[in-house]
């Protein structure tokens, strides 16, 4: 089977989807912050209850919260973007990538099979994946394909 | 003994599809199935992506001024120099993980003592295979390029991301 082929039989379940990490709409902005920076988190989901109604990444704070001074004691709700798109666990790679690319997203919140959040699936797991699983050959190669030796090698 | 040129497996001689991964074995030119987007990666060199795409400012310049680029232009990286050498990178990454906004004046601090010095860099010429390794190895988001002409460029995940989503549409 063709690499392409691969990508579009090959579901994000198979991904090691990562743990998410939620705060209540009406948490503060300091809480979701330092969730983002204590833990290597590139996002954190924003829920009422069970309910998805938000998602606060690196670039929102970028746009929102770094550029001006904010009250830290704001409610998350405020800074976040809200009704994230979501993929589900049968979408193939081939459409995760084609819709991160399309809409510029770099984490996508997945859902399980009765709308309940499974996790998220980032830019960063499909580069990985990609990496891992492209054909050997791949790591194998000089990084400059007519790259030569400028001097002889050995004794 | 048949190896089966998409998957490496072991086939008995004389079968006609790769017992693993169902790989044509009976053409002449079996490679062709599996030749498209594989070898377009493997052939591809940086030079096919968008290398201008970057903001590069000064180690004297603010996180402030770094912020500033970041939201206007679109961009999760700023190259920063010192006179005319790349002494590092700060990205969206290190204004979140170093930078406490409610504690500190982002005017006042300086990109010297935040960015990421001296960071892995790649060639033009590199293929996108290449960089796509080394991007999942070192966990980088964005790599500065040199270019031929000593020139700096960058390319970002979302460039990789962008060029495999197109070869694959």
């Amino acid at each position: 089977m063709s690499f392409e082929a691969t990508l579009r039989s090959e579901k994000i379940r198979h991904l090691a989807v990562a743990a998410v990490a939620r705060v209540e709409r009406d948490a503060s902005l300091r809480e979701a912050v330092g969730i983002l920076r204590n833990n290597r988190l590139g996002c954190v989901l924003v829920c009422e209850g069970e309910q998805l109604v938000g998602i606060l990444t690196e670039r929102d704070l970028v746009k929102k919260v770094f550029v001006s001074k904010v009250d830290w004691n704001a409610i998350v709700e405020k800074f976040m973007t809200p009704k994230p798109m979501t993929l589900s666990l049968d979408d193939s790679l081939a459409d995760t990538m084609q819709m991160m690319d399309a809409g510029g997203f770099r984490n996508v919140p997945v859902l399980d099979d009765r709308g309940r959040l499974a996790g998220v699936v980032s830019v960063r797991h499909i580069i990985d994946y990609l990496a891992e699983h492209f054909p050997a050959e791949v790591l194998n190669l000089p990084p400059r394909l007519h790259q030569t030796m400028e001097a002889p090698d050995g004794a | 003994m048949v190896i089966c040129p998409s998957c490496s497996t072991d086939n008995i001689p004389g079968s006609e599809t790769c017992e693993e991964c169902g790989q044509d074995l009976s053409g002449p030119d079996i490679r062709s199935d599996c030749a498209g987007f594989d070898r377009q990666l493997l052939a591809d060199t940086l030079q096919v992506l968008p290398l201008d795409h970057l903001a590069a400012l000064g180690v004297e310049a603010s996180v402030a001024d770094a912020v500033r680029s970041m939201k206007d232009l679109g961009i999760g990286c700023i190259l920063v120099f010192d006179s005319h050498r790349l002494a590092g990178i700060f990205t969206e990454r290190d204004l979140v993980k170093k930078i406490k906004p409610e504690l500190e004046d982002l005017e006042q601090l300086k990109l010297r003592d935040v960015m990421t010095p001296d960071p892995a860099i790649l060639h033009e010429e590199d293929t996108i295979a290449y960089a796509l390794n080394r991007m999942s190895v070192g966990g980088f988001r964005h790599v500065p390029v040199l270019r031929a002409n000593n020139s700096v460029g960058l390319i970002s995940i979302r460039d990789v991301l962008h060029y495999i989503a197109t070869q694959i549409s």
